[in-house]
């Protein structure tokens, strides 16, 4: 079963995400306080991770950059979740090590076959 | 006098430019609700199937109601941001067989408001046009939203693309058989919050920004929008955009 963190400071985005992925077989665990991203990943040890970029404390690109950074191994795959879906957004997000970006508002259904598009060769 | 129409002017500008940061930050806030209600709804659809038939039908109203939503705010938001920032969007050498085809697709997947859509199309290979490929992508998707919207509350959809060139020109046209546009209101289509609103569009919801939107986008790509309808007949878009000059170049 291939797991999934999901990190958002919004409970109702991480219940829709949790409700989703845990249906289609995923291991998922969510967590909304941004700054302990990184020792969740050194526990769970996460194949992907769902990263809002908008959150307080520590901005998703900053959470990216430093787990591409880190010596956790194997790197798992990076997706963004943003309400600012501008060209800009988008190349920072590939600056900083993501593998992939969805817009908000998104579907369960659209992060579902997008998340299962990212896993297919793990 | 002069001083004061001078100032008066520079504060109209402010203002404006106040009024459009605000819009762009209130349709992304809107966002992150938004993003709930369309969620939970299809969760909600999720575990119904099948199973209790009138609340899948209330689950999936709201579902379908907050989509139009996301299209009214995305919309809003482009225009805010064609009209004071467009630099945001970058620009770069494209095929426009590839936003059209994404269009299509993403069209087909679902966001029809209708179950069935005769859709046909005849499409010209390696066509290069200098634009950003997501907003093309933007303005087909509302060409096709409104092909699929004008049409006789309960006949089918009919829905023509071709993508051609002529000499310097990429000309990308979609067609449909719908209610069309009296000759009256054509000259104010494509101005800002203008909808034809009449007995035969009573059933349609929108906010008159999608036409906006694509006449300003091919302005930003120094293209042009042109619009040929008859009342019951039809309507015809044509968006014509510059070739690229390297049309066999890869980016």
């Amino acid at each position: 079963m291939k797991k999934i963190l999901a990190v958002d400071d919004h409970e109702d985005i991480l219940n829709i995400i949790r409700a989703k992925l845990s249906k289609n077989n995923f291991d998922i665990q969510t967590l909304s306080d941004s700054t302990a991203v990184l020792h969740r990943i050194e526990e769970f040890q996460p194949d992907l991770v769902i990263l809002d970029i908008m959150m307080p404390k520590i901005t998703g690109f900053e959470i990216c950059a430093a787990i591409r950074k880190s010596n956790i191994n194997p790197q798992p795959i990076i997706v963004f979740l943003t309400a600012k879906d501008m060209d800009f957004t988008r190349n920072k997000a590939a600056e900083v090590g993501a593998d992939g970006f969805i817009p908000k508002p998104f579907s369960p259904q659209e992060l579902l076959e997008n998340v299962q598009k990212l896993l297919v060769n793990r | 006098m002069l001083l004061d129409s001078i100032f008066a002017a520079r504060d109209r500008r402010i203002e404006k430019k106040i009024r459009r940061e605000i819009e762009v930050m209130l349709s992304h806030e809107l966002k992150t609700p938004l993003t709930s209600i369309l969620g939970y709804s299809e969760i909600l659809m999720d575990n119904l199937d099948g199973s209790d038939r009138e609340n899948y039908l209330h689950a999936s109203q709201i579902n379908r109601k907050s989509k139009e939503l996301v299209r009214f705010i995305d919309n809003m938001i482009t225009v805010s941001v064609l009209e004071f920032n467009p630099r945001v969007y970058y620009q770069s050498m494209i095929d426009l067989n590839a936003p059209l085809l994404d269009a299509v697709n993403e069209f087909r997947r679902g966001l029809t408001p209708v179950k069935k859509v005769d859709l046909s199309m005849e499409l010209e290979p390696n066509v290069h046009v200098m634009a950003n490929e997501r907003l093309l992508r933007k303005c087909i998707m509302e060409l096709l939203l409104n092909a699929c919207q004008y049409t006789a509350e309960g006949s089918t959809p009919f829905i023509s693309i071709s993508l051609s060139t002529s000499s310097d020109y990429a000309v990308l046209a979609i067609k449909d058989k719908g209610i069309g546009i009296p000759a009256s209101m054509k000259e104010r289509v494509g101005d800002r919050f203008f909808r034809v609103e009449n007995a035969d569009t009573a059933h349609t919801s929108g906010l008159g920004l999608g036409l906006f939107l694509v006449k300003r986008t091919m302005e930003l790509f120094s293209g042009t929008f042109h619009l040929e309808s008859r009342k019951e007949q039809g309507t015809q878009v044509s968006l014509f955009l510059p070739l690229c000059s390297d049309r066999a170049g890869t980016l």
